[in-house]
């Protein structure tokens, strides 16, 4: 029933596909949105989507063909191991430094908003350590941990979004329609990087029960994160404004600020809002810190998958922490985001179905 | 000290028991070898009645009952056994046919009770005469007889002490392995609920009895808790908490991974969501496993009630046990991190309330749980009204001379009282005792990095229960594996559905055994069994029906 | 389980010690309102990061004594000023003067004077300063006042010493009627001031006796202070942009005083084109009830013929009182009314014609139009 056989649902990939993608890129997503397409920034998730479905069949037109496996074990037989090993090296290396920056990020706005004077390292270090605690178990239990948090985490944001939306100004969106559409298309593309956890399917696939539905599972939480990425920047705009988005680092941060619960029950409640924050975050340094462990440990074809957790901790740690200061740490994240971003949602992936097709390997059912 | 053992005597014990506490003496035809065996097993037990009695009248036919002192109920033995035997010593007629045995003679003839059986082994016969009954050796015979003659001193069934109703049952179990699988059995009358019996423990020889409703519990499951009962060799349990310890999948984790209840009405529907019962002797808790968080939320009364109110004491009595290891450590964060967060009048009062407090506020709240839980133990320990009496006291005027003397500010009286109180909303005990753990652990994250460190607590938690299985279920289910029942397991959850609308088993039940309720009209016309609805893949079911 | 008692007797200090951040709540003291002025005679011989403009008086409230309990403070308030050249320089001299640390995370309100207004870079870089670093929140109320801002938080106001919380009990009922003043969010004032250039904050000023009136406001354009605008084109601000509630207006009929009191009022702009000029209109509807009146036998008003008349009578009055306004604002050529605003987001190819001229001269001789519907839903019990 229950078999420890390390297999997730399909319910339960769309949850950590959800939760995955809903990491710091949106809190900084009205800045991006709004200084590509100012006040019409609101539509560049709907046109992202259209990116998301190339990245989709890209994606799983090559897990399809390979039902069952991995990355780790589809990849040497499309290519042969060495060059198999040196790609499965990259996307581990990549994997870890998006997750050393994106928990940088992170610790920079605890940091900011609830310990100003603890040290970075020692907020990044403890969060690790609680990931890791988590990542030891297994994907199943990080599957089911998925689950619990998806209600930790959007009914404090449901109840905070409707009390902006009720009081927000919406004149701030208007005029409709104004901005050019070559503006819209790269912005488009940037908000589509926000998609980039899909990239994990290429290993998540194969642990699966139902692999034949990996489209749907990856259809719905896409549309999922754009209907919630176009609200988020609906209320930000309205919130606040747009010229202030376009000057606030965080300003989904500073929308939370400025709203007033009725009855002043709990004032400052951005502080409430860093609850869903720092769950999610979690959830997507879990992913990280395991499939890297993943790839470690069936590369090496160890049987226990957590032998790699304890190494990988200090590299991460060490990613983490190099860069100096927020200004350094913002410029590597969304660089590093816009040039390394696309290598394995697009590039590889489909140079792999094309030798894979040329060498006739893996089935053709789709 | 430990008594080294010569090498030139060898103990009693050593000589005729072996590895396991298992007697290797030989029941032997001859009487007189079975005397003289007894007794040496039996030296120095004054409380073992030996009688011999010559029942033959013409050739000597001997039979020799043993049994212990005030475990036996003598009314069967003497009126319904021995008078026979003296009677018909009186009498005349010759019973000594052929081609019966003696001990089935003795059988038919004399016993005016059906619980008699023939046993082959002296480890048999012994351990019935600890166990209450009578044993009977008979001359010539190779073997013994034992009749049922339990009637030890027993509390009887009253009110279950911990878990209280206002609506429902109000029998409990008792230590009686039997009168607890009568309790359950009087509720499942169904021929599929079988009793397994295994003795537990070497030196104790505990009878625990293992019931499940056959074609609902899952074999793997049945197999599952046997070869964890078989898995280790005690000594002795004295409780259904010894098994529990040891049966359970991970011993790390403070939560409790079994249910202990002493209502029967819970087992009762616990065996019919398709888990497993355990019985141990001489223990009023039966345990029952598979067990998930949920299930140790919900009470009998529950059930018994009306939905509207009743879900209104789930969601209550989830928030509640929220608060009562979470409010400690929010507390801290709050005023010593973020006191932002707090509306402007009432930041200002409790800042007003803790001047002149020497402590820092985390010292004053270890301070004021250790002296609830001193309490909490003490209270248990004192007799009767005077503890209950205490315990009031204690709280109140400690409380208030506490405050007065300024070493602990009013707030923080009131927070550990109302956690120290919401923990008894929660209708398991072992579960209060998890949380009251919990709360140290959230007490000293808050102090230390303020509400991240307690989100950060929150989540390590959270990853331990995702990670915690009782039996092979994950603990958080039905929250976490919803879609295996499509959804409608979360009709028990955190709100009570309606009654009508409870209509399908959990998943402990098998696949094929999910409906337990539905109109009498929908199934009308249909010639099936009442149960399982049946499917169109019987696969399952033909594998099963093997 | 050696290891384990090592790593709970290192856990245990760092738990009572707190670490980093840990403060405990009476030992911060809670600044309620902060009054940020320019120092009258500042020395501008010296460089500018040493020049000591800012004069910032904090107004630091006894806990004890505000709860009502005993405590060792002499007043209920304490006010400490000091002159730095920036704001985290005034924090850092505060401390040194303070028996706790100051926490800004409840400030309710920023009183501002009105030398600080008319400079615009020190105004500018002061509110930069208090949001860049989240110390306080985005919600505070923002006011002008007129003179120095320290001896306005400083006077003894005989309702409730602490200014902070006054301004806070009294933005924050939302019972009271909207009328002349309109309470301006230091959040908002930054969106408009970003969005237009111009915004507007309500002033507040002080009588000898200390009572506090807030009323009227301050005008700003690009950070810089442009003029004081009394009640009444308040009034006719808040006319314009709908927000008037429970207002009384007072009329002249039949040779008494008629009242008609205000309960909701919207109000729309749009633009026309008008022998090809365009121009604007706003449209006000305004329901309402008679609430005082003389009545008598043969002049009461609940027939229909006085309710048209006394409604012509109401809707000249609110016009007038609406042109009064948009007079001043078209005679300083500052557009706080939202005109432009509007303009750019009903008919956003309009606005490109007007755009780079609105401020300069475009404004001032823009039609604006008023029209007013009046609603009078009853007269009250007394016909």
């Amino acid at each position: 029933m229950f078999s420890h056989n390390g297999k997730v649902s399909v319910r339960q990939v769309e949850i950590l596909l959800i939760l995955q993608m809903f990491n710091t890129s949106i809190l900084l997503l009205p800045r991006i949105a709004a200084n590509h397409a100012g006040r019409n920034g609101y539509m560049l998730p709907i046109v992202a989507l259209a990116f998301g479905i190339i990245y989709l069949f890209s994606i799983t037109t090559l897990t399809n063909r390979f039902k069952g496996d991995t990355l780790v074990e589809f990849a040497p037989k499309i290519i042969g191991k060495p060059i198999a090993y040196c790609v499965l090296a990259l996307f581990a290396i990549k994997i870890m430094i998006t997750t050393g920056l994106e928990i940088r990020m992170f610790g920079e706005m605890v940091s900011q908003v609830m310990l100003p004077k603890t040290p970075i390292e020692v907020i990044i270090l403890i969060m690790l350590l609680t990931t890791a605690y988590l990542v030891k178990s297994g994907i199943e239990a990080t599957a089911r941990m998925a689950e619990i948090l998806l209600y930790f985490i959007f009914i404090p944001l449901v109840i905070v979004l409707t009390f902006i939306i009720v009081k927000a100004d919406y004149k701030q969106l208007m005029p409709f329609f104004e901005t050019d559409i070559v503006s819209v298309g790269k912005g488009a593309f940037v908000v589509s990087l926000s998609f980039m956890p899909i990239e994990f399917m290429l290993l998540l696939a194969g642990l699966m029960k139902k692999q034949e539905k990996t489209k749907q599972a990856i259809v719905i939480a896409l549309i999922t994160i754009a209907i919630i990425e176009t609200i988020i920047i609906i209320s930000t705009y309205a919130g606040i404004g747009v010229n202030e988005s376009k000057r606030q680092i965080w300003p989904v941060l500073t929308l939370m600020q400025s709203i007033q619960f009725p009855g002043s029950l709990i004032e400052n409640q951005e502080i409430l809002m860093m609850t869903s924050w720092v769950f999610s975050i979690y959830m997507y340094i879990s992913a990280g810190l395991y499939f890297t462990s993943l790839i470690g440990s069936r590369t090496f074809k160890f049987k226990r998958e957590n032998v790699f957790i304890l190494p990988i901790i200090p590299i991460i740690y060490f990613i983490a922490i190099l860069p100096k200061s927020l200004v350094e740490a913002y410029k590597y994240y969304v660089g590093f985001q816009y040039h390394f971003g696309i290598w394995f949602l697009v590039p590889i992936p489909l140079v792999l179905i094309f030798i894979a097709k040329m060498r006739k390997v893996g089935h053709v059912n789709g | 000290m430990t008594k080294q053992p010569d090498q030139n005597t060898i103990s009693v014990e050593d000589m005729y028991h072996d590895k396991e506490n298992k007697i290797n003496m030989e029941l032997s035809t001859h009487l007189d070898t079975n005397i003289k065996n007894v007794d040496i097993l039996f030296k120095d037990c004054m409380d073992l009645v030996k009688r011999e009695v010559d029942i033959g009248k013409e050739v000597p036919f001997r039979v020799y009952g043993v049994y212990f002192d005030g475990m036996v109920n003598r009314e069967i033995l003497e009126n319904f056994f021995l008078s026979r035997i003296i009677d018909y010593k009186n009498l005349n007629g010759d019973i000594f046919e052929n081609s019966k045995t003696p001990t089935q003679i003795i059988m038919q003839h004399f016993s005016a009770t059906f619980d008699v059986k023939e046993v082959d082994t002296m480890d048999d016969m012994i351990a019935a005469i600890l166990s209450g009954d009578s044993g009977i050796f008979v001359d010539n015979s190779e073997k013994g007889i034992v009749i049922a003659t339990r009637g030890w001193p027993n509390r009887g069934v009253g009110e279950p002490s911990s878990e209280n109703v206002v609506r429902g049952s109000r029998d409990g179990f008792t230590e009686i392995v039997r009168f607890n699988s009568v309790l359950i059995r009087r509720r499942i009358r169904d021929t599929k609920l079988k009793t397994k019996m295994i003795s537990f423990g070497t030196r104790s020889r505990t009878d625990v009895a293992v019931m499940f409703i056959e074609d609902i519990a899952r074999p793997e499951l049945v197999e599952d808790v046997m070869e964890r009962l078989n898995k280790y060799e005690v000594d002795a349990i004295f409780d259904s908490g010894y098994i529990e310890q040891l049966i359970e999948d991970s011993w790390k984790s403070p939560f409790p991974q079994t249910q202990a209840t002493e209502r029967p009405d819970k087992v009762a529907s616990g065996l019919l969501e398709g888990k497993v019962a355990i019985i141990v002797d001489n223990s009023p808790f039966v345990l029952i496993v598979p067990t998930t968080l949920n299930a140790l939320y919900q009470a009998s009364e529950d059930y018994y009630q009306r939905w509207q109110i009743m879900s209104l004491t789930r969601i209550l009595r989830y928030l509640v046990s929220f608060l009562s290891f979470a409010l400690p450590g929010l507390y801290i964060a709050t005023l010593n991190f973020q006191p932002g967060m707090l509306p402007t009048p009432f930041a200002i009062s409790i800042a007003a309330a803790r001047e002149g407090i020497t402590f820092p506020t985390v010292l004053e709240i270890l301070i004021m749980e250790v002296t609830f839980e001193l309490f909490r133990e003490a209270g248990i320990r004192i007799p009767g009204a005077i503890g209950h009496v205490i315990g009031l006291v204690g709280g109140i005027v400690i409380g208030q001379a506490v405050v007065e003397a300024r070493i602990i500010s009013p707030m923080i009286v009131i927070i550990v009282a109302f956690t120290a109180i919401s923990t008894f909303a929660i209708p398991d005990y072992s579960l209060t005792a998890s949380f009251r753990l919990i709360r140290f652990f959230f007490i000293g994250a808050s102090a230390i990095f303020g509400l991240y460190g307690f989100l950060l607590a929150m989540l390590f938690v959270l990853a331990h229960l995702s990670s915690l299985e009782s039996f092979k279920i994950p603990y958080l289910a039905p929250y976490n594996a919803s879609d295996r029942n499509g959804f409608k397991d979360l009709k028990d959850t955190v709100l009570r559905f309606p009654t009508f609308m409870q209509g399908t088993r959990p998943i402990f039940a098998r696949e094929n055994q999910r409906i337990r309720l539905r109109l009498k009209k929908d199934r009308a016309g249909e010639d099936m069994e009442p149960g399982p609805k049946k499917t169109s893949n019987n696969k399952h079911v033909n594998r099963r029906n093997k | 389980m050696g290891k384990f008692k090592g790593l709970l007797l290192l856990i245990l200090p760092l738990m009572l010690t707190g670490c980093w951040d840990s403060v405990e709540l009476n030992e911060r003291h809670v600044i309620l309102e902060i009054a940020i002025d320019k120092t009258p005679k500042p020395d501008l011989s010296k460089p500018i990061n040493e020049r000591q403009i800012y004069q910032i008086t904090y107004g630091i409230p006894d806990i004890g004594k505000l709860s009502g309990k005993d405590s060792l403070a002499e007043n209920v308030k304490t006010s400490l000023t000091t002159q730095s050249p920036s704001i985290a320089t005034s924090i850092d001299e505060i401390e040194t003067k303070t028996q706790n640390t100051v926490t800004f995370s409840h400030t309710k309100a920023l009183i501002l004077g009105e030398e600080m207004l008319k400079d615009k870079d020190a105004f500018q870089a002061a509110i930069d300063a208090l949001l860049r670093d989240m110390r306080i929140g985005r919600s505070v109320i923002v006011l002008a006042t007129k003179g120095l801002a320290g001896d306005l938080t400083q006077a003894d106001n005989p309702q409730n010493p602490i200014m902070g919380m006054y301004i806070m009990k009294y933005f924050n009922n939302k019972e009271r009627p909207v009328s002349y003043a309109k309470g301006q969010l230091l959040a908002n004032l930054i969106k408009e001031l970003e969005d237009t250039g111009v915004s507007t904050m309500p002033m507040i000023m002080s009588d000898k006796e200390g009572i506090i009136q807030i009323s009227g406001a301050a005008l700003i354009k690009d950070y810089a202070f442009v003029t004081w605008l009394d009640k009444n084109e308040v009034r006719g601000q808040l006319l314009v942009e709908g927000k008037i509630k429970h207002v009384p207006i007072v009329v002249t009929y039949k040779d008494h005083y008629l009242t008609y009191m205000i309960k909701d009022q919207k109000s729309k702009i749009h633009f026309k084109e008008n022998n090809g000029k365009l121009e604007a209109n706003i449209d006000l509807t305004v329901k309402g009830d008679i609430i005082e009146y003389l009545s008598s036998n043969n002049k009461n008003i609940f027939n229909e013929e006085s309710i048209t008349e006394i409604t012509q009578q109401l809707k000249q009055e609110i016009i007038r009182q609406t042109n009064l306004v948009i007079d001043k604002s078209q005679s300083l050529g500052v557009d706080f009314l939202g005109i432009g605003l509007e303009m750019y987001r009903k008919d956003p190819k309009q606005w490109k014609n007007y755009k780079d001229t609105w401020n300069e001269g475009d404004y001032k001789d823009f039609p604006i139009h008023v029209d007013t519907t009046v609603n009078i839903q009853n007269t009250g019990i007394l016909e």
